[in-house]
């Protein structure tokens, strides 16, 4: 299976790089030239349409790794270690960006860069967790037991990530608006749904670009690793 | 609005950048691949590849 994504990994990156390429400016002209101004927020509400798929995406990337991790104490095969921590790497880029936009349209909306409201906090957890789990990777010398102690660390971690998503109903004093309803009682004007439509696809197609770049690196980076493991026995 | 043009920024500059990085050591880590497997060595067999530099070489 690994032989086939290593095969069209570089086929895959180029045609992510073309759809990048134009779904970026299509979704930037929406956001700018094409979604109304929100009656209440006005312009720091446009933040929304790259914040909320970027939230979502970020869940991914850390299931990813919930899913790579477990996948290697199963089998003891490297390539999922591989995968679990490119997925950790960029899912914990995204939760570091789902921070900082959530921080600059929360100054003008709430008057305050940061509140202790439970999906800010959760969402700050979470990102000590994958950050730890980053660091946990740097420290340990031993290659087998890195990838065995990131990946308990790695489906340990992941338990936050339904706790960060249902915070806004498990705790209902908190102040951050629940923003993924669907059906024809998400009360959003039409443009702005599709401004929102036009963003996911972006972010998605940037997501999957960065996580396969981030995963071509790996496979070269431990090959290189091997000669030279090889080289010195 | 600068709120706005502050958070888009953000978002585009990590993208850019994080990329950026990780196609550059790709690059770095594939020259260095195209370095040492000249001898065509495989894998797993426990020949010493040729054209490795520096001091993992000296073993």
């Amino acid at each position: 299976m690994f032989d086939f994504v290593r095969k069209y990994l570089d086929l895959a990156v180029k045609l992510l790089m073309v759809g990048v390429l134009v779904a970026a400016p299509v979704s930037m002209y929406m956001i700018i030239g094409f979604a109304p101004l929100e009656a209440v927020m006005g312009a720091p509400q446009k933040i929304f349409y790259y914040h909320v798929p970027i939230a979502m995406l970020s869940y991914l990337g850390l299931f990813i790794c919930f899913a790579g991790s477990a996948a290697y104490l199963y089998s003891g095969q490297e390539e999922y270690d591989s995968i679990a921590l490119s997925g950790a790497e960029v899912g914990t880029l995204f939760v570091t960006l789902v921070m900082i936009t959530g921080m600059l349209w929360a100054r003008p909306s709430w008057g305050a860069y940061w509140t202790w409201d439970p999906r800010l906090t959760t969402s700050l957890v979470l990102w000590l967790i994958y950050s730890g789990y980053l660091l946990l990777r740097s420290q340990v010398e031993d290659s087998t037991l890195r990838a065995k102690y990131a990946a308990v660390m790695g489906i340990v971690g992941f338990v936050d990530v339904p706790i960060v998503h249902y915070s806004v109903q498990l705790w209902t004093r908190g102040i951050h608006p629940v923003v993924d309803k669907t059906g024809a009682d998400h009360g959003m004007d039409p443009r702005m749904l599709k401004t929102l439509m036009a963003c996911f696809p972006t972010i998605a197609l940037i997501f999957v670009l960065l996580f396969l770049v981030r995963l071509r690196y790996e496979f070269a980076h431990r090959s290189l690793e091997r000669l030279k493991a090889q080289s010195k026995g | 609005m600068s709120f706005v043009v502050a958070a888009y920024a953000a978002i585009w500059i990590f993208f850019i950048t994080y990329f950026s990085v990780i196609m550059r050591k790709t690059s770095a880590a594939r020259k260095a691949l195209a370095a040492v497997s000249p001898g065509a060595v495989p894998m797993g067999q426990g020949a010493k590849p040729s054209g490795l530099t520096g001091s993992s070489d000296q073993g």
